[in-house]
C-alpha cells in the first residue's frame, strides 16, 4: 500500500480555489458500534490507507473511529485483550467524552473547513472530518443520516488542499496584480511596502524591488522633501484610529502631485489611501497610485486647442474690421522686427544691455502705433507685450529675461502667422461671395484717424474728435504708410500727454470735448506738401522738460530747444509705461523715418492752448522705408 | 449628545448649527466665536461633539483643539475650515480632531460629516 502519494497528488490536480469538501477523497467503510473491535482491528490492518471507520447503529451514522484513536486505545497496557472481543461501542466512550466527530457540509469551502477542524480541542485535531452529502447537513449528529450520505474525509487531505487553494490565490492574486493599471499596494504600520504588489507601481515611480522598503523613504526619491513629508505625515494618521477615514481624505497631500523622475522628466501622479481594518485593528493601508501624466497632458492641449480657437476667432472680427492691405503690410515689416529680436537672444547677454537694441525698440513701438491705428487690437497688445519683454531683457539680460522674450517672440509669431491665415481665409471666403472685400473695410487714412482718435478717447476717457482737413489735397500713395505710422504716434501723444480731462478743460474754459486735426497744404514749389497736426490740448508742459533735461545734464538754453528735446531718443516725462505712451522711443523714430524721406518734423506750442507739428515732406517719396 | 460649534463666522455658525440639529442624537447645539471661548465652554458642558474653525481671534483653532484634547481624550472634533496648508490641517489632525472638512462646503456634506462624527462618537462609547 504505497500508492498514497500518487492517490493525494491526482485528487490536488482536481483542486481550486472554489473547491469544497466534496471534492476531497472521501472513505465510506462502516461498522455497526455492535460489532466486536477486533473488527475494526483487522480492517484497519487491510486498509493501510483509510483514516478511519464510520460507526453505524442501526445503518444510522453514530460516530467516527480514527486511526489514529483505535491505535492509541489498543496500545494501551492490554487494551488489545481488553478491547477487543468487546463491542466497539466501550471503545468509543473516551472520544465520546471528548466530544465526538465534526460533521461538515459537502458544500463548505476548503478554508472554512480548515479552519473549523483546527478549531477543535487539541486532542482532536488531526482526527478525520464526516462530510454530509445528504441535503439537510444539520441533522447530522442527533439523529444520524443514512450510511452512503456520510463519508470521512483526511484531515491531512484537507490540509494539502488548503495549501493548493492558497497557492493558487497567491497566484490569481499576482496575475491580478500584473494586469491592473492602477499601482495598487499595501503597507504596514511601520509604512513598510508589502510581499506583493501590482506590477504597474515599478513602472510609475521607476523604481525595482520594493517589497519591505520604506514608502516614505521611495516617494522621497520622486516627491519634493516637504510633499513626501506631508505623505508621511498623512500615512501616519490613517493608522490612528481616533481619525475617521472619509473625513481626512480632502487633506490627502498626494491627491494630485508632480513627481521628478529621470532625465528631469515630470509625471502627474495621484495617490489614494485605503485602511485595511482586519477585527478592529487598522492593520495596512492601501494605496492606489494612478499616472495622470497622459491625461493631463490632454487637458492642457484641449485648453491650447480652446485658446488658440478664440484667439482666432478675436483675430477674424479684427481682421474683418481693418484694411486687409495695410495689415498685410504691417506683418510683412513686423515679421523681420521679430525675427531681429530673436537674433538678439543668439547674442552674448551683454550685447542687450548696451544700448544697441535702442533702434529695434523704436521700430516695436511704430509698428504698435500702426496696428493701433488700424485698430487691430490683438497685435497691439502682443507687441506691446514683446516691446516690454524685449526693454526688460535690455534693462537685465538674465536667464529669467531671456525665457520671458522668448516666449513673447514664440507668440507673437504664432499670432503672425495666425494672422496671415485668417485674412487668407477671409479673402477666399470673399471671393466665395463674389464680392471684393475690401469694398467693406474702412481703407482710408481719414477714417483710421478718426477710429483711432475714437478709440484712444473712450481708454483714457478723454472726449475728442478729429477732423480732417486735407480738402483738395490728394496724398500721393507713398506716403499713406509713413503717415499711418506718423500720425498714430502723435494721435497718442497729444491724447496722452497734450489733452487735458473734460473737468480740466471745463475749468480752463475751454470746450470739453478736446479736437484733434490734420490739415495740409501743398507747397507753392509743388515740390512738397506740409501737413499740420494740431490739438487744442494743454501744449508742451515746459517746466517738466525743463527739469528731466536737467536731470539728464541736456544743454537747452531757449524754449525752442526745450521743445526740440522731445525728437531724442529716451527722452519722455509721462511717469508710468502703459499701452499707450510713455516709452520714449516714439517721436524721436517718427523723425527719423521723416528725415530718411528728405522731410522734417517740427514741434509749436503755446501753453495751456494747443500743440502743433508740421511735418514737410517732398512730394515724392522713392519708396516707404523700412 | 451636544455639539460644540466654534467659527468666528456667524454665517458659518450658522449653517453648521442649521444641520448639527438636523442631524440624529445631536441634543444641544452650543456655539463659540473663538479659540478661548471654545475652550471654556467646553470646560463647562463637555459636549461629545466639536466642529472648530483654524483661524480664528484670540485663540486660534490649533491651539483650542489641544486646551480641548487636554481636558478629554475621548471628544470627537472635526475641522470645518479652508485647506490653506497641507501641513496645517495635518498638524489639527495631529493635535486631536477626528477630520477635516474643506470649507466652502455644502449642506449635504456637513450633515454627512456629523453623521459621521457622530457615529464616531458613538464607537467610543460603547
Amino acid at each position: 500500500m504505497t500508492q498514497l502519494p500518487s492517490v493525494r497528488a491526482e485528487f490536488l490536480t482536481r483542486i481550486d480555489t472554489g473547491s469544497t469538501l466534496a471534492d476531497l477523497p472521501g472513505y465510506e467503510a462502516a461498522l455497526e458500534m455492535s460489532e466486536r473491535a477486533k473488527r475494526a482491528g483487522d480492517f484497519f490492518h487491510s486498509n493501510r490507507d483509510s483514516p478511519g471507520l464510520l460507526l453505524t447503529e442501526q445503518g444510522r451514522f453514530r460516530t467516527v473511529l480514527s486511526r489514529r484513536y483505535y491505535h492509541e486505545i489498543v496500545g494501551q497496557y492490554c487494551g488489545m485483550d481488553l478491547y477487543h472481543p468487546r463491542p466497539l461501542r466501550f471503545m468509543m466512550e473516551r472520544m465520546e467524552a471528548l466530544g465526538g466527530a465534526l460533521c461538515l457540509g459537502g458544500e463548505t469551502p476548503i478554508e472554512l473547513a480548515v479552519r473549523h477542524g483546527l478549531e477543535r480541542p487539541r486532542a482532536l485535531v488531526y482526527e478525520p472530518l464526516v462530510v454530509d452529502l445528504s441535503s439537510d447537513p444539520a441533522s447530522g449528529q442527533a439523529s444520524g443520516p443514512a450510511t452512503g450520505k456520510v463519508r470521512l474525509v483526511d484531515f491531512e487531505d484537507l490540509l494539502a488542499a488548503d495549501a493548493r487553494v492558497t497557492l493558487l490565490r497567491g497566484e490569481q492574486m499576482k496575475q491580478i496584480l500584473a494586469t491592473v493599471r492602477e499601482g495598487l499596494l499595501l503597507v504596514d504600520r511601520d509604512l513598510r511596502i508589502g510581499l506583493e504588489y501590482a506590477g504597474s507601481v515599478e513602472a510609475i515611480l521607476e523604481t525595482r524591488g520594493l517589497a519591505g522598503r520604506s514608502l516614505p523613504e521611495v516617494l522621497s526619491a520622486c516627491l519634493d522633501a516637504e510633499r513626501a513629508q506631508l505623505a508621511t505625515e498623512y500615512l501616519d494618521l490613517l493608522f490612528n484610529p481616533r481619525v475617521i477615514e472619509s473625513l481626512i481624505a480632502k487633506i490627502n497631500p498626494l491627491l494630485r502631485v508632480t513627481g521628478y523622475f529621470s532625465g528631469g522628466r515630470r509625471k502627474v501622479l495621484a495617490f489614494r489611501f485605503v485602511r485595511g481594518v482586519v477585527g478592529h485593528r487598522i492593520r495596512h493601508v492601501l494605496v492606489r497610485i494612478e499616472d495622470l501624466t497622459r491625461e493631463d497632458e490632454l487637458a492642457r492641449e484641449l485648453e491650447g486647442h480652446r485658446r488658440r480657437g478664440e484667439q482666432q476667432m478675436e483675430l477674424a472680427v479684427a481682421a474683418m474690421q481693418t484694411d486687409p492691405e495695410a495689415l498685410v503690410g504691417l506683418l510683412d515689416r513686423l515679421n523681420p522686427q521679430v525675427f531681429q529680436v530673436e537674433a538678439v537672444l543668439q547674442r552674448p547677454p551683454g550685447w542687450a544691455t548696451t544700448g544697441a537694441l535702442g533702434p529695434l525698440l523704436r521700430e516695436l513701438h511704430g509698428a504698435k502705433g500702426e496696428a493701433g491705428i488700424l485698430g487691430f487690437a490683438p497685435l497691439v497688445r502682443e507687441i506691446h507685450l514683446l516691446e516690454s519683454a524685449l526693454a526688460a531683457y535690455q534693462e537685465g539680460a538674465g536667464e529669467e529675461t531671456a525665457r520671458g522674450l522668448r516666449e513673447r517672440v514664440s507668440t507673437v509669431q504664432s499670432v503672425l502667422s495666425a494672422t496671415r491665415s485668417v485674412l487668407e481665409q477671409l479673402a477666399r471666403f470673399g471671393r466665395a461671395l463674389d464680392r471684393e472685400p475690401a469694398e467693406h473695410w474702412p481703407a482710408s487714412l481719414q477714417t483710421a484717424l478718426e477710429r483711432w482718435v475714437a478709440k484712444l478717447a473712450v481708454e483714457l476717457n478723454k472726449p475728442a474728435r478729429f477732423l480732417w482737413r486735407l480738402e483738395g489735397v490728394e496724398l500721393p500713395e507713398s506716403h499713406v504708410t509713413l503717415l499711418r505710422e506718423t500720425l498714430a504716434q502723435l494721435v497718442r501723444n497729444s491724447l496722452v500727454h497734450g489733452v487735458e480731462p473734460a473737468e480740466v478743460r471745463r475749468e480752463r474754459g475751454k470746450p470739453p470735448v478736446a479736437t484733434l486735426q490734420l490739415a495740409a497744404r501743398r507747397r507753392p514749389d509743388a515740390e512738397s506738401v506740409d501737413l499740420i497736426f494740431q490739438d487744442d490740448g494743454g501744449g508742451l508742459d515746459l517746466p517738466a522738460l525743463r527739469a528731466k533735461a536737467e536731470r539728464l545734464g541736456l544743454d537747452a538754453a531757449c524754449d525752442e530747444d526745450l521743445r526740440r528735446l522731445i525728437f531724442r531718443p529716451g527722452f519722455s516725462t509721462a511717469a508710468a509705461v502703459d499701452l499707450h505712451a510713455g516709452r520714449g522711443v516714439g517721436l524721436d523714430l517718427v523723425r527719423e523715418r521723416i528725415e530718411a524721406t528728405g522731410g522734417r518734423i517740427e514741434v509749436h506750442s503755446e501753453a495751456g492752448r494747443y500743440c502743433a507739428f508740421r511735418i514737410r515732406l517732398p512730394w515724392n517719396i522713392a519708396e516707404t522705408p523700412q | 449628545m451636544k455639539l460644540l460649534v466654534v467659527d468666528d463666522s456667524l454665517v458659518v455658525r450658522n449653517a453648521i448649527t442649521r444641520s448639527g440639529l438636523a442631524a440624529r442624537e445631536v441634543s444641544e447645539v452650543l456655539r463659540a466665536e473663538d479659540g478661548r471661548e471654545a475652550v471654556a465652554m467646553f470646560a463647562a458642558h463637555r459636549p461629545e461633539l466639536v466642529t472648530m474653525d483654524l483661524t480664528m481671534p484670540r485663540l486660534d483653532g490649533l491651539a483650542a483643539i489641544t486646551a480641548i484634547r487636554s481636558l478629554d481624550a475621548e471628544v470627537s472634533i472635526l475641522v470645518i475650515s479652508a485647506l490653506n496648508s497641507h501641513a496645517v490641517a495635518l498638524e489639527a489632525i495631529r493635535r486631536g480632531a477626528c477630520g477635516f472638512l474643506t470649507k466652502p462646503f455644502t449642506e449635504s456634506e456637513i450633515v454627512e460629516a456629523l453623521e459621521e462624527l457622530v457615529a464616531h462618537a458613538r464607537l467610543r462609547v460603547d
